[in-house]
Order: C-alpha cells, then structure tokens, then sequence
C-alpha cells in the first residue's frame, strides 16, 4: 500500500484488526479508512467522532453503532491484549501488502492493511472451496476429493471452517497437501467450536487459520458475508460446490465475480435442492467443474506430478461381490435421495428383498441414507 | 350390637380385605371412625348419615363407632360409604344381615342414598375370590368390571333404600362367568390396509410387533405416523387370559373405563366386562413425570406406561418429551414395572408396554422431503438429533421409515382387511420365540447370554454381524441380532441367515449427526 509507514510498531498494526472487529465493518470499509488516515489511533478518533468524513466507508444508517462500538477501544490497551493473545495461541499479525500475501489480494481491491494468521499463509496457487453447510454425502465426498486433487497437486486450498463443504475440503486438503481456513471470529478462537480438531489437524498439516479480526473475536452471523469476501479474495479461482437457492456460498461466488477470480460451480440435477444454486450459477456463466482438471485449467496451471484423471473409473470394488437380486436394487436406486418404498416399486422385488439388499449395499458403502426413509448412491458421479 | 361387614382396601393392583367393624351402643349421640382413614373416608361420615335418612331408614341416636380393621393400612378413597351405612343399619337391626358375612361391600353415597360408581371395582372382585367369598355387592355401574373377574356372585345396587327388603336379586344372569374370548374384530383401532402404501414402515411393525421391540417412527409431518401408530394394537397377538385380567385391573384402578381401547371418561365401565383389546395410549408430549410413570401423595394410581401395560405407548413428537420424563421411562423399559415410592405407601405396578415413539426428522419436519426443502440449519439438525439420543434410545431397537405417498396412490387407495393377515404372521413368530426361548419371552427382551444361546446364527450371518460391528456399539450390536433373530422368526426360518442380518441392519436406529463417516 503506497501510505505504508516505513515501520509502524505492533501496537499501531495490531489496532486495525480492533477496527476489523467493529460492527458491520466491511474489509472495503477498512481498506479506506487505512487510505485516507494510515495511522489507525487517527482512523479510530475519527469513527469515534462519526463526522462526515466517514461518509463513503461507514453508512449513516450504522454509524452510530461503529462509533459506539470504538467507543470501547481503549487504545493502548487493546493493541497490548490483541498482542498477547496473538502470542498465547502462536498467532502473529500479517502485513497484506507484503508477500506472500500482496500476490493475492491486489492493494487497489481494498483489503485491510493487516490480518491475523497462525501457523501457514495461503500462497499461490490457491483455489477456494465452498457450500452449503447442509451438504449432502456425495458432495461431501466431492468436495473431499476435489481438495485432496488440488492439495496433491500444490495448490493450497481455501475454504471457511463451517460445516458441510468446508469441512470436507478441508479434510481432504490435509490429507494431501495444505490448506487455509479463513474464519469469522479469531484466530484463537476458531468457529464452529465442533471443528476445533479440525483446526488443529488444519495447523498441523502445515495449514493455517487467517482472520481480519481480535483473536478472540466470536463469530456474529453478519460477518460471515465479509469473511466470504476474504475467502474470494485469498483464492485465484472459487469452486461451489453444493449450493441451494439462497445462502452464503452464493455471497462468495458474488463476490469472486466482483473481484474477477474465475468462478466454478459444480452441476448437478435440477430438480435436487443441493444443486438449485450451483446450476443457476452456470447459467449466469460460471465454468464447469466437473474434476480438479477443470480447476486447474481455470488458474491456467498443467496438471503435475501425480496425474488426475478426468475418466477415472468408478471405484466399485464390491460390485463383483453383489448377487443379481442386489445389483437390481442398486440400479434402481438413483443419486439423489428417493424413499425406500419408491426404489421397491422400481426394483420390482419383494420388500424384504430389497431391504436386505439395501443393508448389504449400505454396509458395503454403496448406498447411503439421508434420512431414514429415503436412500441415494454414494459413488461420485 | 356389633356388625361387620366385608370391604377392600388397594394398594397398587392388590387389593386387602378390610373389615368395616361397627358398634351401634348406648351413650351419647356421636359418630367416630377410626383405623387410618385419609380424608374421603373420614367425609363419609356426613354422607353416610344423609343418605340413611334419606333413604327412609332411621338414623340410630345411639353412640356409633367404626373401626376398619386392620387398623394399620390406610383405607382411600369414597367406597367404604356404602360398607358403613350397611353397617350402621345391621347393627341396628334395620336391614336383614345374613348375607353380610358372604360378601365384599363396596361403594360411594350420594346425600339422596343414590350408589354411585367407583374405580378399581375389578381388584375388589378379584380379592373376594382370593378370600373365598361368594359374592360381592357393587354400584350397579360397575357391576360389568366385577363380573369379569369370574365365578362369583355380583350384586349391582343403585340406592340403599334396596337393602330393605334383605339383599337385592342380581339383575338378569346371576351367576356370573367369564365372558367368551373377546371378538378379534379391532375394528376400534382400524386395519393397517387403510393406510396407503408404506409398505416399509408396515414391514418394521410387524418386525417390531412380532419381537416386541420398541421403535422410532421418523416421517415428515402429515405422513401418517400417527395412523400408523394407532393401528399397532391389531396386529399384536390377543391378549391371553392373565393379561386380560392385569390389563383391566390397571384400568379400572386409573378409573378409566375398560374394554374401548382408547379410554371412556373416568368412573364410567363399558358392558365389556373386561378389556379385551391391547390398549392403545398417547399422553401429550407435555405429560409430567407423574402422569407418566404414575403416582400421587396419598393415592396411588398407574400411569401412562402401565395403562400401556401390554399394549402400546405412542410418544408423538417424541423429542418434544422433557428430558427427565424420557429419563424415567427407563426403568420401566427395562424391568417391565415401575415401582413408586410414596410416604403412604409403596407399590409396583406392571408396565410392560410395547413403545412406539414418533419424531419429525428435522425441527421444521421436512428433511429429506421431496415436496418441501427443509428450513432448519445445520446446527438445528445436530442439536435436534442430540435430543433423540442417549441411554433411552439404545433400548430402541427399530427404525421405522414413515415416507410420503405420491397423491395419487392415498386417493385410488382401496382399503382392505391386512391387520388379520399381519396378526397371524406375528403370532407365529411369537409362538416360535415361545417355543425356542422355553417361556414367553420377546426377542427384545433377550439378556446377553439368553441372546447367544438363542441367536443361531449361521456362518455367514455371523461374519455379516462383524462386518456391521465397525459402525455400531455393542449395544446396537446385541439389537442388530434380536431384530435379525425376530425376522428370522416371521420367516419361520431356525437359522438367522446374512440376508435377515443385513434387513435389521436397514431397520436399525439412525446414528448420531451425520459427518462424512470415512474418507476416500
């Protein structure tokens, strides 16, 4: 950023990720105000005094609430906290106009001038994989899948922490390579609090946590639309995986669009709620992503090392194991969840029959159940 | 003068004898009752003495004590009015007593001598028998639930201005026996083939019925659960003789009417004598832990559980339960009775009940719905879920699938009789249980050991039960194995064969909220 001071001390950085934690304070919103005023203890005086010279950075409408909320910053005091809580939990402050980060977020987008991060940075490639948190087993795997692809062939993948989609890129991306989770709460408090191990597993792997607000910051539900924007932001290309009509991936698809990353969605049947959002994407014009060969062509990188294929068979061991009563009730259970009575009908087999053949199939890890009525494949399309 | 007369006190499903002593003698005019009376004992004071006046006998001014012996045990509740007052008017010498002596004396006055009916009339029969006692004397609107107990002499009175003239004929059959095995016709429950298509969830019923397991109905709202659940009663076996007798006691106790399945209003008995279908009970999802399980201060009354004894408990919206009232189902889950203990007194009462819990998958109802997306997010999902686990539902065995049937099928559905066919097939399998387990034993009700011995397992059923062992707890293990023996039973096969195990499989409880369970 070209106002950058030759060398502000910790304190002086550690108070934007204060003023990140402001109500409703957008990372564009930061980004300005580290524009017109560079030194932070300047910025906060001025959204104390919520003058007009906020106008363009904080709505009138919110700026009452910002202006009480920094109100509570006690100056000096808060930086020491920020500082020491960043140390308990082996975290440090990030300069985003510095590599590796300044390769990603480009300083004319708007980002705040510093984040928190523990343990490792995204850095290119990246590539970011969200959805719902609703998600079902198959995308899951998908998901899964897709990270571990990615993770193997060096590219680091982003993703939100949240259930669903997230958890599951970001599970297969440990196995494989690394990952970075970018959270709507601090660093030292990783949410969900049900992924903590995660998190762990996540730093372990030589992953990382990164967050624009105080270490201990909670997770409010109106930040997580900012958050998703760092999530853009920090990738060279965003993949949707599982998305429904109306809900948060869509708020990152957005603003990937905006900020001209390369934006993938994954198809699926139109008339499954999990794939209502995915396909409507693709029709505004998102590319395909069918593999991580898609992803990669997206960020204009070859495919290395060990080779993904794109018609790689479907893996099927136990087929041969199946007898013919079994492979008929396979075939008639289709991939999105269908009630049991309705696979019966189609099987056209005794009912005892296919439920015994459905155990079998569920054991072997075929067929899952959503819900206790209904059953679906779980083979990756 | 001195007379006795014959009356019981109950305690739990028993009832004592209790002899209502009274002594009409010179002195000054008064009234005392003693032997442990509780307060509506006590009032009968007031009501026995309007009711002989009322009823044009003469109300003795002589010094009139009444002792109910033994004087240790509490006596409850309105019927020893009726004891008393005939009592009074023996020891005067104002009605003819030589029938007194042969019979048990129960019932309530009304201010106008009217005899009005009172709960738990069948233990009084049934402890006249056990003292040897030809005969008892009841409210005529009770005298059905007497009669039922068999092989003795049930005199119903409406007023006490009947014992005038001596003891009053029994109306119409006056000796009675027990009534004919009861119509299998469960026409008050309905028949499974009203309910359109659901052949999975009809199938996990006849499992759960035939091996008495206890299941959890999950379907969206308006999928008929409920429907279901009320047809259960019809497709269990008839109820044997003892249970009969312990089912109607538990309900005449409760004060609620025998033999309609789905219980009068208190205080009033059908002419059915004694129940004769497997009742059917659906306490609100607000019920109370007494309501429950049963109880009270002074008076002790069964609950739900055991107005379900033998029957069926239908919990709808079944996490909707407190969760210490789902706690305190499991005592009678487990042993069969509940014991409750009062400081008047301590008593069990039989629950043997056969549950069938209903739940929505989802707090909106419409996970996995293919006419509606759910609406909950995914931490409703886990923290709904968490609230249909624990130690309750590990003793619940099936999983019943309640899925929507397509429009077309509910409107071209044409009912047909299934609930007989269904019964035949469970009393079969119950039969074979019977037989294998050497006493009436339900497969759900299989201990470690008894399971072991009893399973019959064949070589690859076994290897198909440890290839499941990986996903379940030894618990859900020993539950996977009793469902598989009990299809087995309807089979009529001796071997539990792979394809039964991987069936109980498909019906097993759902397991906790649903993360990717492996990687790939």
């Amino acid at each position: 950023m070209n106002d950058r001071q030759p060398a502000p001390s910790p304190e002086t950085r550690a108070l934007w990720l204060a003023i990140g934690g402001l109500p409703h304070m957008g990372l564009t919103a930061i980004g300005e105000l580290a524009r017109r005023w560079p030194d932070p203890f300047e910025a906060l005086a001025r959204i104390r005094s919520a003058g007009d010279d906020l106008k363009g950075i904080v709505p009138l409408s919110k700026r009452w609430e910002v202006s009480s909320g920094a109100q509570r910053i006690d100056d000096a005091r808060t930086a020491a906290c920020i500082l020491a809580e960043l140390d308990r939990c082996g975290g440090r402050l990030v300069a985003t106009a510095e590599p590796p980060l300044s390769e990603l977020l480009a300083a004319e987008e708007g980002w705040p001038p510093v984040v928190s991060a523990r343990g490792g940075l995204p850095a290119p490639p990246t590539v970011a994989i969200v959805g719902m948190r609703k998600a079902s087993l198959p995308g899951r795997r998908f998901a899964s899948r897709l990270a571990a692809d990615l993770a193997a062939e060096g590219v680091c993948v982003v993703s939100g922490l949240a259930f669903g989609i997230d958890r599951a890129s970001h599970e297969g991306a440990v196995a494989a390579g690394r990952t970075v989770a970018v959270l709507a709460g601090g660093v030292a408090r990783p949410s969900p609090l049900a992924h903590i191990a995660l998190a762990g597993e996540v730093l372990r792997s030589e992953g990382g946590l990164v967050s624009h607000v105080p270490p201990l910051s909670d997770a409010p539900g109106w930040r997580f639309p900012i958050r998703n924007r760092l999530i853009a932001g920090l990738a060279q290309a965003v993949v949707v995986v599982e998305a429904a009509a109306r809900g948060g991936s869509l708020s990152t698809a957005a603003h990937a669009v905006r900020l001209g990353r390369p934006l993938l969605a994954v198809p699926g049947p139109p008339w499954w709620e999990h794939s209502s959002g995915t396909n409507s994407l693709l029709a505004d014009g998102a590319l395909v992503c069918r593999d991580a060969l898609d992803v990669l062509a997206a960020i204009g990188r070859a495919p290395t090392g060990r080779p993904v294929s794109r018609d790689r068979p479907h893996s099927l061991p136990a087929v041969e194991a199946l007898d013919d009563d079994e492979l008929a009730v396979l075939d008639a259970v289709p991939a999105t969840p269908e009630p049991i009575d309705s696979v019966a009908r189609e099987s056209q087999l005794p009912l005892v029959t296919v439920l015994s053949a459905l155990g079998r199939l569920e054991q072997l890890g075929l067929v899952e159940a959503p819900t206790p009525s209904t059953v679906m494949r779980t083979d990756c399309p | 003068m001195l007379a006795v007369v014959q009356s019981v006190a109950t305690i739990g499903i028993d009832g004592h004898p209790v002899r209502v002593e009274v002594q009409v003698g010179s002195g000054v005019p008064a009234f005392t009752l003693v032997g442990l009376p509780d307060t509506a004992v006590r009032e009968a004071r007031e009501r026995v003495r309007s009711a002989i006046i009322a009823s044009g006998y003469e109300w003795p001014l002589r010094r009139i004590t009444v002792n109910l012996a033994p004087a240790g045990l509490r006596k409850q509740g309105s019927w020893f009015d009726l004891p008393i007052a005939l009592g009074i008017l023996a020891a005067d010498r104002q009605v003819d007593d030589v029938w007194i002596p042969s019979h048990m004396v129960v019932g309530e006055l009304g201010l106008d001598g009217d005899v009005r009916p009172v709960a738990g009339v069948l233990s009084v029969a049934l402890c006249a028998r056990s003292e040897g006692l030809p005969g008892v004397v009841v409210p005529v609107s009770n005298s059905d639930e007497a009669t039922a107990a068999g092989h003795l002499r049930v005199v119903g009175v409406n007023h006490l201005g009947q014992f005038a003239a001596g003891l009053p004929e029994p109306a119409g059959d006056s000796v009675c026996k027990v009534k004919p095995e009861a119509s299998a016709s469960d026409s008050a429950c309905g028949d499974m083939g009203e309910v359109a298509g659901q052949e999975t969830a009809k199938l996990a019923l006849e499992v759960a019925a035939a091996g008495g397991h206890h299941c959890l109905m999950i379907g969206e709202p308006g999928s008929g659960k409920t429907m279901l659940a009320r047809r259960v009663p019809g497709i269990l076996p008839p109820l044997d003789e003892d249970e009969r007798i312990t089912v109607s006691l538990l309900h005449s106790l409760a004060g609620v009417g025998t033999g309609a399945p789905h219980g009068s209003p208190a205080g009033s008995s059908s002419a059915h004598g004694l129940m004769s279908h497997r009742p059917f009970r659906s306490p609100h999802h607000s019920a109370s832990i007494t309501a429950l399980v049963g109880g009270g201060s002074t008076h002790i009354t069964p609950g739900e559980v055991s107005l379900a004894h033998a029957g069926v408990l239908f919990m709808d919206e079944f996490g909707e339960f407190r969760p210490s009232v789902l706690d305190a189902l499991r005592q009678p889950l487990q042993d069969g009775e509940v014991s409750i203990s009062r400081r008047a007194a301590r008593v069990r009462f039989p629950a043997r009940f056969m549950l069938v819990a209903a739940s929505n998958p989802c707090p909106c109802g419409f996970l996995g719905s293919t006419r509606q997306a759910c609406s909950c997010d995914h931490l409703a999902h886990i923290r709904y879920r968490r609230r249909l686990s624990g130690p309750l539902m590990d003793r619940i065995d099936i999983c019943v699938p309640v899925g929507v049937e397509e429009p077309h099928r509910v409107l071209d559905h044409e009912p047909a009789a299934e609930s007989a066919q269904i019964r035949v097939r469970v009393v079969a399998a119950r039969s074979r249980q019977t037989q294998r387990q050497g006493r009436e034993l339900t497969n759900s009700r299989l201990d470690g050991a008894e399971l072991r011995a009893h399973v019959g397992l064949s070589g690859k059923a076994a290897a198909a039960v440890r290839a499941h062992a990986a996903h379940v707890s030894s618990r859900g293990l020993a539950s996977l194995q009793k469902v598989a023996r009990t299809i087995a039973d309807l089979e009529g096969e001796d071997r539990v064969e792979a394809h039964h195990v991987h069936t109980a499989w498909r019906l097993r409880m759902p397991v906790g909220p649903d993360e990717p369970r492996g990687r790939r």
